[in-house]
């Protein structure tokens, strides 16, 4: 496993060049809308098109992406894995990633399309990333213990941000 | 993360707010300041602050690590 510091620019650059269709989600989605909280992964929904899973393949293969917790082992993904629904969690060498099939309940990334908005977080490296009011939704939805206090801290950035 | 713990953390918010036009908390104890900080910047501006962030935590945890006669209160979010 890749032992390295986040860098969540280099993650979205790698992706972004290779064309992948993504959308951010969890707490670099709360960051990038403002939510001053700490996350040290970041979290995607992917497209799971044959065309977008081979293209993303492509990518972590430039992140020399594998699973975390392994051990010693070093495996990587494969695109019936990509292909599937669940969460692949792995290291790259700018950090642990997380490609997520679906999240909520049952959303993939088609059903999430109409809730995301564009953000640029570098000149020329444009994403997308979900909106506030549904990355809320999501977490009420799930109840995570976890997310408790960060769901306090969305909200109230959401009024602030709607003034 | 934004949140005081304990019992005297409405005492404690309460004492900052008549320096402030604008509260400073939130009713569930949120830091209303850091959102506000957070809202003035772009997006990008708001990932490479996080990135910063991360970076400083993993170095003060590489420091604890280095030297754990270090206090723990220093290394706690």
């Amino acid at each position: 496993m890749t032992d390295s510091s986040p860098d969540f620019e280099a993650l979205l650059r790698i992706l972004v060049k290779h064309h992948v269709d993504f959308i951010v989600v969890g707490g670099i989605c709360a960051v990038l809308h403002g939510a001053g909280i700490a996350t040290f992964d970041l979290d995607v929904v992917h497209s799971r098109t044959p065309e977008n899973v081979e293209r993303l393949l492509v990518a972590l293969d430039a992140l020399d992406a594998s699973y975390r917790g392994q051990g010693t082992r070093r495996i990587r993904p494969q695109a019936s894995h990509l292909s599937s629904s669940g969460h692949q969690l792995l290291m790259t060498r700018w950090g642990p990633l997380d490609l997520l099939g679906e999240i909520g309940s049952g959303l993939r990334y088609d059903d999430l399309l109409n809730q995301t908005v564009e953000m640029e977080v570098e000149p020329g490296v444009a994403i997308r990333v979900l909106n506030l009011e549904a990355l809320i939704k999501v977490k009420e939805e799930l109840g995570h213990e976890k997310d408790k206090p960060v769901l306090a801290i969305l909200r109230r950035t959401l009024e602030a941000a709607k003034g | 993360m934004g949140i005081l713990p304990g019992e005297d953390s409405k005492r404690q918010m309460q004492a900052c707010q008549p320096l402030l036009e604008e509260p400073a908390y939130s009713e569930d104890g949120v830091d209303l300041t850091l959102i506000r900080w957070m809202l003035s910047l772009t997006p990008a501006e708001r990932l490479r602050t996080l990135q910063n962030a991360v970076r400083s935590l993993l170095k003060l945890r590489g420091l604890k690590k280095r030297d754990p006669r270090l206090p723990d209160d220093r290394f706690e979010s």
